[in-house]
């Protein structure tokens, strides 16, 4: 491929903006705090990484302030800070800029809010801008409205691998020639009762750490016990590599493939097999023309539920064979905690900055590994290396796999 | 000449798969009688057309040693499934003797693959990367177990032609771990043969990518054919409908 | 009530409307000068509510079309009950 990334905004538990964000990775900083948005007395998890340091009207009119979703708002700050981290003031041709967003939440949470504003108190005193709002559609038309990319404009939904498969779909736009620009990756804040509510219900959080919240997040250790739900937004901007050159631009990272598929087998889990799953980073990696050999790095998925860990593990097995227990595996979902649908934009990110400036994000509290996960975790600490080509993989709901291989511009500048 | 030492040995094992080829061959014309034939006329039309699309190519079908008495079930039960042209890769595993002393009674080119001594497996792999034609090979009858190892990425990208997935797939057999795993299809059983796509292999590809990409070939193939077996979508909607 | 209520409503029709806030004190008419639509009025109605700490009848303010009325409505507006 010859699509690049040339800016990054993100908007996460651990810091917004990239020297922030940059700065908590190499920390190895966790994210994860005491649910303060409502109270979570009641639930068997008390804890989330909530996005703390980001003031709306930094980023949009005051008016947005007090009416946008906070889902659309972390987008509209995530893209914001993707065109200023790409120098470009203004577009060239805002005709030729399109937004792809990817979200799982989206608009629930705010769904939820006017729903019980409708019930206890009547339509009347409802948000009036709700139709406009309620749909999920909305984080990419709002970054489209106040950022100016008149394109094509739109939101992929899949689950948690909603804004791995928009960075996948915003470089086949950029390919076939219908924009010059995309603003691409996802935004998710899913910090209201209801989802919350039910992913406890359904035993997927981290449950056992209330009163260590920093420690909560344990992606392939033997004492994990599930996710920490978390909020935020990761967006790029995606340009051919050609015209980056053209404008000077900083290059980031170059696409160097994406792969997707779906097992099309079970609402939650992935199939055992994997077959499906290894086609999507097979996939990628065949259409950067990379062998497994090339990869030095991978940001897995690794979200710290009982089953998608060891099968992460086994997929990483497949794919690389004997180098597998000496290549660098992370999951930076133990500092961010789980974005759902912003997950994959937020963990590329990470991914981008570890090779932009060498060093392996690690992964915290693996104090102990599950026997089933025998990989070179990074645990604990930060690492240096040099990262020329690196992957980072997607699962979600609905047995969905997505993989994006990214590789260290050649003038990496 | 073979040293007489593992002469010997090898002449034991080929009296044994004798008995035991002609034990299963038997078997296999019974279960043949009552088995079902998934998919067969699919799978003939799509054999035809990558006879047309690659006919004059160097091809490798390559499939898991399970699915070797399956196959023969399958060839069985529709004759131009496994065309005369293409060759099988005897090695010296206990399935590979067994497999290719089946299709030698079906009167199939075989083809040899010797372990020892060195200058005879130079020599046989030699011809293989030199054989013009279609070539049939299980690829883990020396494990590990549905592992597509280096050695067969190597071969497939010094022949610089195609490998085809091939999955022969039963609902009912008995599972006999011999070395290998070998699968004996039972009576009243489905079988499904199923091509996969062809994977171009280019002389000085990587073998770390090919190697990756053979095997994700054959896993997909393999659970094309186990979803055809179970019923696949098209049967569920013929149910519902 | 707050003296400077009608500070209060000028600078939440500003916001609203992305105008200056001397702009919207010389209105004669949101709706016919500033074209102040019902979604706005709807936002400012509700920001004034949350900025102020007050419940307003909507219906009582809905149809008001200048900074003095509303702000006398406001005025007369009861504090939210509860948090």
């Amino acid at each position: 491929m010859a699509v690049v990334i040339t800016g990054m905004g993100c908007v996460t538990p651990i810091g917004t903006g990239r020297p922030a964000f940059s700065a908590a990775l190499r920390r190895g900083e966790s994210g994860t705090r005491r649910l303060s948005r409502f109270d979570p007395s009641g639930y068997e998890c008390q804890v989330a990484a909530e996005v703390v340091d980001f003031r709306a009207e930094d980023f949009m009119p005051l008016r947005e302030v007090r009416s946008l979703p906070r889902v659309a708002q972390l987008a509209v700050a995530g893209a914001r800070l993707a065109m200023e981290d790409a120098r470009l003031r203004a577009w060239p041709d805002p005709t030729r800029v399109g937004v792809l967003l990817g979200t799982s939440g989206g608009s629930g949470s705010y769904q939820f809010e006017q729903g019980l504003i409708f019930v206890e108190r009547g339509v009347r005193r409802m948000h009036p801008s709700f139709p406009a709002y309620a749909h999920n559609g909305v984080i990419a038309s709002e970054c489209a409205i106040q950022l100016d990319a008149h394109g094509p404009v739109f939101t992929v939904s899949s689950a948690c691998t909603s804004s791995t498969d928009a960075i996948g779909l915003a470089c086949a736009l950029l390919e076939a020639g219908t924009v010059d620009f995309i603003l691409a990756g996802g935004s998710d804040a899913p910090l209201a009762p209801l989802l919350f509510a039910s992913f406890d219900r359904l035993g997927a959080m981290a449950r056992r750490f209330n009163d260590r919240p920093e420690q909560a997040s344990r992606p392939f250790a033997a004492d994990r016990d599930g996710f920490v739900l978390g909020e935020g937004a990761g967006v790029f901007v995606l340009e051919k590599r050609e015209r980056a050159r053209e404008r000077s631009a900083p290059i980031l990272a170059e696409i160097a493939g994406y792969g997707a598929t779906c097992d099309a087998a079970h609402h939650f889990t992935q199939e055992e097999s994997g077959v499906d799953a290894t086609r999507a980073v097979v996939e990628a990696l065949r259409q950067g023309n990379l062998s497994p050999d090339d990869v030095d790095y991978v940001n897995a998925h690794g979200t710290a539920t009982a089953q998608n860990d060891p099968f992460e593990t086994a997929i990483f097995h497949r794919v690389f064979g004997e180098r597998a227990p000496r290549l660098p595996v992370s999951s930076t979902k133990s500092m961010v905690g789980h974005l759902l649908g912003a997950c994959g934009a937020v963990e590329l990110a990470a991914t981008i900055v570890g090779m932009h400036e060498g060093f392996l994000p690690p992964t915290l509290n693996l104090d102990e590994p599950d026997p089933a996960c025998d990989l070179d975790y990074v645990a604990h600490r930060a690492r240096p290396a040099q990262i020329d080509v690196a992957l980072s993989t997607s699962f979600g709901f609905g047995s969905r796999n997505a993989a994006l291989v990214v590789r260290k511009p050649d003038d990496a500048g | 000449m073979v040293p007489s030492s593992a002469g010997g040995a090898g002449q034991g094992a080929d009296r044994v798969a004798r008995i035991v080829v002609r034990a299963l061959d038997g078997h296999l014309r019974r279960v043949a009688a009552t088995a079902y034939a998934v998919d067969a006329e699919a799978s003939r039309a799509r054999l035809r057309a990558l006879h047309e699309d690659l006919g004059g190519r160097r091809v490798l079908l390559f499939y898991w040693i399970e699915d070797a008495l399956p196959l023969m079930l399958g060839a069985r039960l529709a004759e131009d499934l496994l065309r005369s042209e293409i060759a099988f890769i005897r090695d010296e595993t206990i399935g590979g003797r067994i497999t290719s002393g089946m299709l030698e009674r079906t009167g199939r080119p075989v083809r040899d693959l010797r372990t020892t001594p060195a200058a005879a497996r130079t020599r046989d792999v030699q011809d293989l990367i030199c054989d013009p034609g279609w070539l049939g090979i299980a690829v883990d009858g020396r494990g590990p177990y549905r592992r597509v190892g280096r050695p067969f990425a190597r071969l497939a990208a010094r022949r610089d032609g195609f490998a085809i997935p091939l999955a022969a797939r039963v609902d009912r057999a008995w599972t006999v771990r011999a070395g290998a795993t070998l699968r004996i299809p039972r009576r009243g059983t489905s079988v499904t043969v199923r091509f996969g796509e062809p994977i171009l292999c280019r002389s000085g590809a990587d073998a770390t990518l090919l190697q990756l990409v053979l095997q994700q070939g054959l896993d997909e193939t393999v659970a094309a054919a186990d979803r055809a077996l179970r019923g696949g979508v098209a049967r569920a909607a013929t149910a519902s409908s | 009530m707050p003296a400077d209520a009608v500070d209060t409503v000028v600078r939440l029709i500003a916001i609203e409307l992305e105008m200056p806030e001397d702009r919207v004190r010389s209105a004669t008419s949101l709706r016919g000068e500033l074209g102040m639509d019902s979604i706005a009025a709807a936002n400012v109605l509700f920001a004034i509510e949350e900025e102020l700490g007050v419940e307003l009848v909507l219906e009582d303010v809905e149809h008001l079309d200048d900074v003095a009325e509303i702000a006398r409505v406001v005025r007369r507006a009861r504090p939210t009950t509860g948090s």
